[in-house]
């Protein structure tokens, strides 16, 4: 049951690769059916406790697959913005080159995803964590021209130099335990004390190596050129969910093998959450003077992102709760605001934001989507953001860290402050701003509804995902309180 | 309360109305718009009855059992909860009535509004979240319903959608977001260091003092709680927002949405900072500075809503006096506790009668400067009648509501003179509040004589200038304040009784006189003040002789502030008016001091620079460049660093003969390919490029595409054998 949720992607991406000219009703249909079927394994496997291991090469190199609340919470999600952003793809992707590679690629990155959900050793995760690069390089290449080149290969780049940083702190952490996913940590008292600065130093290799994919300072570039070469749909799930990979490989680390009785307390907690602090506000002050809008986006992700990391850095149970709500929230927040993105870059022509002004009353539904995902993504009340923001601050408060913990709830309200200003603008000038010095992009009007509805399920959920987050608490407390 | 509870009121009554004041307008909203669609007239009667059905709820909540909470549990992160007391629910009252008469009046005023919908839909979405604020019991319910609130109101000041509405509402928004926040950073300090946002178990926490943690999350709710309310020096979004908004919301906007911040603070000084010596005294200047500051640019303005807005900060001064004094406890606090509410119930009510009075004025002429509209109220008597007892009322007139609170205010620091450790501070405190008092009395007939004694210059000639409707809508408010100025006695001992179980202060045992001689006196002094203000000031420096018949009020506050306005011209002027002022005699003294005050124009520069300096700062951090450059650097660093690796390390190298070898074998199928082309189109070549040319040019970007994708994965290789060495030497380094 467990292979499901990855196998079936994988396979029926391939069929789409190969298969080039089915035609495009049927070929749509069977990748809305892949999606769903892969949501739905997905949710049934999250009901089972299983755990297999597909390939052993000895007793230390094992490729094992195994279920747990992280998992669950993942893969579930992942299939879920998947199924939304390829609903969304079938009407943007109409008429651009080569749809069925496209479509084959972002099935493949999800079973990939859902395999790295379910990975439990750190060799496996590690595997699935190259392949995730390796399969969404296409998506952005997609477009093929010089700039998707570059883009891509730049992303390339980063991701596969990052992974390696991060394959030397495997290696070194490697040395002192099985590497077997344990809930708190899975490294002997022994090692932990004599070792302790050798295992710091792998930490932080694995920190800064997997944080290159959650965009965290200093290797956080990449994310500013790939988002705006991909098409929408790709853009919204890299930024939705594979830098998501980097943030569940570094609490499979920290939290189920290094175990966070380690670090506490260390400079590498403290060198980690500063570098988290400096990216949050280094990404919204970006953002804030960015006038393209997919590249503002991406920054934005950059600053989102880590806020996560800084949340996974404080160490403690609120904070590590708001790491994992603001994973979910973000990646349904930032998905969107790709999808109103392309929307509005497919009507109107223009990836500037300036210029657009007025789009509020040609296209209410993507702005009025926009307007919701803004409000959750600045963490104002009742949406979802807030409660996130709420955890990590309360977390880093109680963190007993010296300066760091005032000094972050405060830059996460600065950067909060700078969210609203390079969010809201859009909303006003589209709403309110009633004339517009080029008429000419008006011609076209509201999206397809097969793009609206995505977005509008979206906005939905970035509201009820805030006000019934008691719930998600409820099973993320499984999570805390077993690692902290 | 009164002990007065009707059978039917039971607790899952009670709990049902809550609940009803807090979402049904929620419901309301969308209802509205779905019935919009269908016609407009059965939009504007649903939305009339609904804001009655909500007057209806709040008054029926006054007659539930005491002090009951309810809870919505599993909602956001602690659940919602609810409260229902006496002090709250009295706010709940003034809110329903409120908008029940803005909803009859702006039924009148937006009937050639376009997207009224979207006004309305705002409108109803403002009533639930205002009614939330009211009635929460910790805090994370009372800021989820403030967000909403801001968010909410933002779209009725940008309702115009002319660049200077559109302008305010980005002053107002920047203000409310950042506000908003602060009062977060508040929120998690209070969380951290209590580990509860319960009121009651706030109170009991705090019972025995405050660390400077919570001092720092008290100043951080303060500077959020402030700027809604319109507290010095956050004040600047008022005097803009108000003018441009549509009346109805001017009237809702400076009646409630300011006492919700005014309800913020008065939870923190009463749940946290009771008997704060340090607490009670910033918030008793900062309500004297807002005060007076407040009442001279209100002196100073000649835009009849620009008035009314800053006339509103200076009431919501007088109201952060009570507070201050209420914070610093004593024998004073529970008197000084009523004179706040009493004064927000005072103050909506007039804001809603002149703001409303404002808006028909608006809607006969267009205009607000009191140049162009004075006159209108010539030949009517019964807009006169009304608009007096607004102004009347607001400026303390005896029998009237604004007497009687502002009496209890004095009376309270005339108790607070008696106990405290700086009598001086205090007694300075008392004369400017009687000053201010003056000066409401002065801009107020500067007011009423520019609408209705003044001739008018352009001759307005309306006749139907407001409908029956309109005219209701002023004559509740103004109900109000002659009923509640009559009964001054009764009225003070209800809500002494109503408020008191929620402060947990008994009632004071001599129980306060409003129509004693000394605090007549006192009205009296303040009102001669007013009027030789008016008359030696406003009369001689604030109006100018145009020709022969016709005068015109003078703006006196300056469009723009730079060096020669701000500091030479006043420097000038300054050096010969204190000659003057020197070989003057003193008979001429009190003309000099304030020909030099007003013709100098000192007190209005002073006054910008105090206004504008908030928009200062911001200006200079938004105009620098010099936090996007720092994190410009840092963002292309590793760029930087790439760039040169692809320089060095992977620079272009020449393999020439290689790369000729491959075109040579493309070019070869190429001109094949040519050949074959040219034997069929029989030599007629119509396409851009030979085939050969095609082949060459894949075969080069081929080339390229793989020669990069190859360096990139060498590189990966150097770093794992890289790698790899560093084990070795590690494992060396250890084993040996």
């Amino acid at each position: 049951m467990l292979f499901i949720p990855f196998l079936v992607p994988v396979i029926s991406g391939i069929i789409l690769i190969i298969t080039k000219n089915m035609p495009r009703k049927p070929r749509c249909y069977f990748v809305l059916f892949v999606l769903a079927a892969t949501l739905a394994s997905s949710i049934a496997s999250a009901f089972l406790n299983e755990q297999f291991t597909l390939l052993s090469l000895g007793d230390l190199l094992q490729i094992s697959f195994a279920t747990d609340t992280l998992a669950r919470i993942f893969s579930v999600l992942a299939s879920s913005v998947f199924l939304i952003c390829g609903i969304f793809a079938f009407d943007y992707m109409k008429g651009e080159r080569s749809e069925s590679t496209f479509f084959g690629f972002f099935v493949i990155v999800l079973g990939v995803l859902n395999a790295l959900a379910y990975a439990s050793n750190l060799i496996t995760m590690y595997l699935c964590f190259e392949f995730v690069t390796l399969v969404s390089v296409p998506l952005v290449l997609h477009n093929m021209d010089k700039k998707a080149i570059n883009a891509g290969l730049k992303y390339l780049f980063y991701s596969i130099v990052g992974a390696f940083i991060g394959l030397f702190g495997i290696i070194i952490i490697y040395g002192y335990s099985s590497g077997v996913f344990i809930a708190g940590g899975n490294i002997g008292e022994s090692s932990l004390n004599e070792n302790s600065g050798l295992l710091l130093v792998g930490i932080v290799l694995t920190v800064i190596g997997f944080g290159t994919k959650a965009g965290m300072f200093p290797m956080h570039a990449w994310l500013t050129s790939a988002h705006p070469a991909a098409p929408s749909p790709a853009s919204a799930v890299l930024s939705g969910l594979i830098a998501k990979a980097g943030i569940i490989a570094v609490i499979r680390i920290i939290y189920f093998v290094a175990g966070p009785s380690l670090i506490r307390g260390t400079w590498v907690q403290f060198a980690w959450s500063s570098i988290a602090l400096l990216t949050v506000l280094m990404g919204s002050v970006l953002a804030f003077t960015e006038k393209q809008l997919k590249k503002r986006l991406a920054f934005s992700s950059i600053s989102q992102i880590s806020y996560i990391m800084l949340g996974l850095s404080m160490l403690t149970p609120d904070a590590l709760t708001g790491s994992v709500l603001h994973m979910i929230f973000h990646a349904a927040i930032k998905s969107g605001l790709f999808l109103a993105a392309g929307a509005i870059i497919k009507q109107t022509g223009t990836t500037y934001t300036d210029g657009i002004n007025g789009i509020g009353k040609k296209m209410p539904y993507t702005v009025m989507c926009w307007t919701f995902y803004s409000l959750a993504l600045i963490g104002i009340p009742p949406f979802s953001g807030f409660v996130s923001k709420w955890y990590l601050a309360i977390g880093s408060l109680n963190s007993g860290l010296s300066i760091i913990n005032w000094l972050a709830p405060a830059i996460l309200l600065i950067s909060a402050a700078l969210t609203a200003g390079y969010l809201l603008p859009l909303i006003i000038n589209g709403y309110f701003h009633s004339g517009s010095d080029n008429e000419s992009i008006y011609e076209r009007n509201e999206a397809s509804k097969l793009m609206v509805a995505p977005m509008a399920v979206l906005a939905v959920a970035v509201l009820m995902l805030g006000l019934c987050s008691s719930y998600l608490i409820e099973i993320i407390t499984e999570i805390t309180g077993a690692a902290l | 309360m009164n002990g007065s509870h009707l059978s039917f009121m039971t607790e899952q009554f009670t709990a049902f109305c809550v609940y009803a004041a807090v979402f049904f307008p929620f419901i309301a909203a969308i209802v509205s718009v779905i019935l919009e669609k269908i016609s407009k007239k059965a939009r504007s009667l649903f939305i009339i009855s609904a804001s009655a059905l909500e007057v209806i709820i709040s008054f029926l909540l006054l007659f539930s059992q005491t002090e009951t909470a309810f809870t919505i549990p599993y909602v956001l992160i602690f659940g919602l909860k609810f409260e229902l007391n006496g002090f709250n629910n009295i706010f709940i009252i003034i809110t329903a009535i409120m908008w029940f008469a803005t909803s009859l009046f702006s039924n009148e005023y937006f009937a050639h509004y376009k997207s009224t919908n979207r006004f309305f839909f705002f409108y109803l979405l403002t009533l639930g979240a205002v009614c939330g604020v009211f009635l929460s019991a910790d805090f994370m319910t009372l800021f989820v319903f403030f967000e909403i609130m801001s968010f909410t109101s933002y779209v009725w000041v940008a309702h115009d959608e002319t660049n200077n509405a559109l302008k305010a509402a980005e002053t107002y928004l920047a203000v409310s977001v950042i506000g908003g926040l602060s009062i977060l950073m508040g929120m998690f300090l209070i969380y951290s260091e209590a580990n509860t946002l319960d009121f009651n178990a706030l109170e009991n926490f705090f019972d025995d003092g405050v660390n400077g943690t919570t001092i720092a999350a008290g100043l951080c709710m303060l500077a959020g709680f402030g700027a809604k309310a319109g507290m010095f020096p956050l004040h600047i979004w008022l005097p803009k927002a108000h003018p441009v908004a549509p009346a109805p919301s001017s009237a809702l906007l400076s009646g409630i949405l300011t006492k919700t911040g005014v309800y913020g603070i008065l939870i923190i000084t009463a749940k946290i900072f009771y008997r704060n010596s340090f607490w009670g005294s910033l918030i008793l200047t900062l309500g004297v500075i807002t005060m007076i500051i407040g009442a001279l640019l209100a002196l100073l303005s000649i835009d009849l809503k620009r008035t009314l807005a800053c006339s509103s900060m200076s009431q919501i001064g007088f109201i952060l006096i009570g507070t201050g004094v209420f914070g610093l406890g004593g024998k004073g606090a529970i008197i000084a506790i009523c004179g706040v509410v009493l004064h927000i119930i005072n103050h909506a009510m007039f804001k809603l009668l002149l703001f409303t009075a404002a808006g028909t004025v608006y809607m006969n002429t267009h205009k607000l400067n009191l140049n162009e509209i004075r006159g209108f109220g010539n030949n009517k008597p019964f807009f006169a009648v009304l608009f007096s007892i607004g102004s009347l009322g607001i400026s303390g007139i005896p029998l009237l509501g604004g007497y009687v609170s502002k009496t209890v205010l004095h009376e309270s620091i005339s108790e607070l003179s008696a106990a405290t450790a700086f009598p001086l501070y205090v007694k300075i405190t008392e004369y400017l509040f009687i000053f201010a008092g003056g000066l409401t009395f002065s801009y107020m007939i500067k007011l009423f004589t520019a609408i209705f004694i003044d001739k008018s210059s352009n001759g307005i000639t309306d006749k139907r200038y407001m409908s029956a409707i309109t005219a209701t809508s002023m004559l509740i408010p103004s109900a109000v304040i002659v009923v509640s100025g009559i009964l001054g006695n009764f009225y003070v001992r209800y809500i002494q009784d109503t408020i008191s179980s929620f402060f947990g202060i008994s009632v004071s045992e001599h129980s306060i006189n409003v129509f004693s001689a000394e605090a007549l006196i006192s009205a009296l002094i303040s009102l001669v003040t007013g009027l030789s203000i008016y008359l030696l000031v406003v009369r001689r420096f604030m109006i100018r002789k145009v020709n022969s018949d016709e005068t015109q009020y003078i703006d006196l506050l300056p469009e723009k502030v730079d060096l020669e306005t701000m500091i030479y011209r006043p420097l000038i002027s300054l050096i010969i008016q204190a000659m003057s002022a020197v070989l003057g005699l003193f008979n001429i003294l009190t003309d000099t001091v304030t020909a030099f005050f007003f013709r100098s124009g000192i007190i209005s520069r002073i006054l910008s620079v105090f206004n504008s300096f908030t928009d200062a700062v911001v200006l200079f951090f938004s105009k620098t460049g010099f936090i996007r450059y720092f994190f410009n650097i840092i963002n292309s660093v590793t760029d930087y660093i790439v760039l040169a690796l692809r320089k060095t390390v992977f620079r272009k190298s020449k393999p020439k003969a290689e790369l000729n070898a491959n075109e040579r074998a493309s070019y070869s199928i190429g001109a094949f390919l040519d050949r074959i082309y040219a034997f069929f189109n029989k030599g007629v070549d119509t396409r851009k490029k030979t085939f050969a040319q095609t082949a060459v040019q894949l075969r080069t970007v081929n080339f390229e595409v793989n020669r990069m994708i190859g360096k990139t994965f060498s590189f990966a290789l150097i770093m794992t054998c890289l790698g790899i060495c560093t084990a070795i030497v590690y494992i060396l380094i250890t084993v040996f």
